[in-house]
């Protein structure tokens, strides 16, 4: 077991292999095999028990195709077709889960983003901002800003300017 | 990162946008980067000074019918040189010309998907990689999809399998390639690691999208490549399994989507009440998980059958 501290002192007893999800942590964990206890300065306990959900979701599925395709050797070779079936099924799962799993409020996308960055977690990080990616998808420039709250500090001369550069675009 | 200490220079500022949205903007395509770009003095400056969000490129509807030789110039020079992947979904406007030019700025370019531009020919896509070749670019790494390419014939297949393929029909015979459903979007333009999409189909002569046979009694066939290897023309294949369809069986099978089904795949998909047709799995979304349903031409039909019923 690995215990993590969030920013905010509250720590979580997380199992090796769920903790090396992160590359960071995994090589904290190569450079030092006695190392128990990592302070993670940059993510509160709010968003590290999220992360930390996402992390023993996907580890206790890659363990369960494993101990399947284990399985499968064990009984031989009658049975192939049932583990690949399971794998299909487990993966189908595994992206709906993600899918439910990334229905958060923006303000929560925003500390996943990060802190998938910097732990980096690369699925996380994937799932996370293409999440982003799809808000931002077919979006007008003054969308944009409404959505993320943006201000426009242009004048309008110089936004007028940066249009026609691209005046395709934005027919 | 400099971005955000740019922030910082008006920390006052409430709404200072959020760290992570300049993470976001490796994730979106030029339509959304060129949104973006408008948005804030910030995510301008960030957006026009880093190459490296240009440097995989792809146009799609709607700013493929708007794309001009000009405008694909415009936006590939952002990445200073460092293309590597450009997809241009049916860009209709893209010239031979054109796509010359970006490449001869790009030599690092190693995937070029240009499904559907009509305008670009066969001549053109073998000076593009001829070029290439001239200028040092990976040439054997590259990846063609032509697919929808005008006039292109056994010859300039012949010339691109010798740039491309260094190692002969290795590379072409290592993978089978199937015929995937056309709607589950994507996949017929997938990067499935293969140099080029297109080969000479076996029985018409032409080049086009040729498809292997998914069953594998088929494929252990001695004479499988006259057998069940051909474009979609020449053999009919099934839209769920890509596995071959007797023609015997084709007038059994149909579907409600029109798309055409294998009978063991007929057999085993849900069928309308009323017609007892199925969609193919690319069309099931009106099928519900356990009950029976009506597909949605018997629907309209019912529709209007009930009109006069329903005043009885």
């Amino acid at each position: 077991m690995i215990t993590l501290t969030s920013s905010d002192g509250v720590q979580f007893d997380v199992r090796e292999a769920v903790a090396k999800e992160s590359q960071i942590i995994r090589d904290m964990i190569q450079d030092d095999c006695v190392i128990t206890n990592i302070p993670l300065a940059n993510v509160n306990h709010k968003i590290l028990s999220i992360v930390l959900e996402y992390c023993q979701m996907h580890v206790d599925k890659t363990e369960m195709e494993v101990n399947a395709s284990k399985h499968q050797t064990t009984t031989g070779e009658g049975s192939s077709s049932v583990p690949v079936a399971l794998k299909v099924s487990s993966n189908k799962n595994l992206n709906d889960w993600d899918k439910e799993f990334i229905n958060v409020d923006l303000d929560t996308l925003y500390d996943l983003i990060l802190a998938a960055n910097y732990l980096n977690i690369s699925g996380l990080l994937n799932l996370t901002t293409q999440a982003a990616a799809d808000i931002i998808k077919g979006k007008t420039t003054e969308e944009i800003r409404a959505t993320f709250n943006i201000k426009n500090d242009f004048t309008p001369e110089e936004e007028a300017a940066i249009r026609k550069e691209n005046p395709w675009a934005f027919e | 990162m400099s971005h955000l200490s740019g922030s910082a220079a008006s920390p006052t500022e409430p709404e200072s946008p959020h760290g992570a949205l300049f993470l976001v903007l490796h994730y979106l395509q030029v339509r959304e980067l060129l949104a973006f770009q408008s948005v804030s003095r910030i995510f301008c400056d960030t957006i026009s000074n880093d190459p490296s969000l240009w440097r995989e490129i792809t146009v799609q509807s709607p700013l493929s019918s708007k794309l001009t030789d000009e405008a694909l110039l415009a936006i590939t020079s952002r990445a200073e040189g460092t293309l590597r992947s450009l997809t241009l979904f049916s860009c209709l406007k893209i010239s031979d010309a054109g796509l010359l030019t970006v490449v001869e700025q790009n030599p690092g370019i190693t995937k070029l998907f240009v499904p559907g531009c009509i305008c670009l020919t066969a001549d053109g896509m073998v000076e593009v990689v001829k070029r290439l070749h001239e200028r040092k670019g990976n040439v054997n790494q590259l990846r063609l999809r032509l697919r929808g390419l005008c006039n292109i014939e056994k010859d300039h297949l012949d010339v691109l399998n010798s740039f491309l393929c260094k190692d002969g029909l290795l590379s072409k015979s290592l993978m089978p390639s199937f015929y995937g459903s056309n709607h589950s979007s994507g996949s017929i333009n997938s990067d499935d690691g293969r140099p080029i999409d297109v080969d000479m189909c076996p029985m018409c002569r032409t080049v086009r999208l040729v498809f292997d046979c998914t069953r594998d009694e088929c494929r252990r066939m001695e004479r499988r490549w006259i057998e069940c290897r051909g474009c979609f023309f020449c053999i009919a294949r099934c839209e769920d399994c890509g596995g071959c369809i007797d023609p015997e069986n084709m007038c059994h099978a149909e579907s409600a989507c029109n798309h055409l089904l294998c009978i063991d795949c007929w057999l085993q998909l849900p069928k309308c009440d009323t017609c007892n047709r199925p969609y193919c799995k690319g069309h099931n979304s009106f099928v519900g998980p356990t009950t029976g349903f009506i597909c949605q031409e018997c629907a309209d039909g019912d529709f209007l059958d009930n009109v006069p019923e329903a005043g009885f």
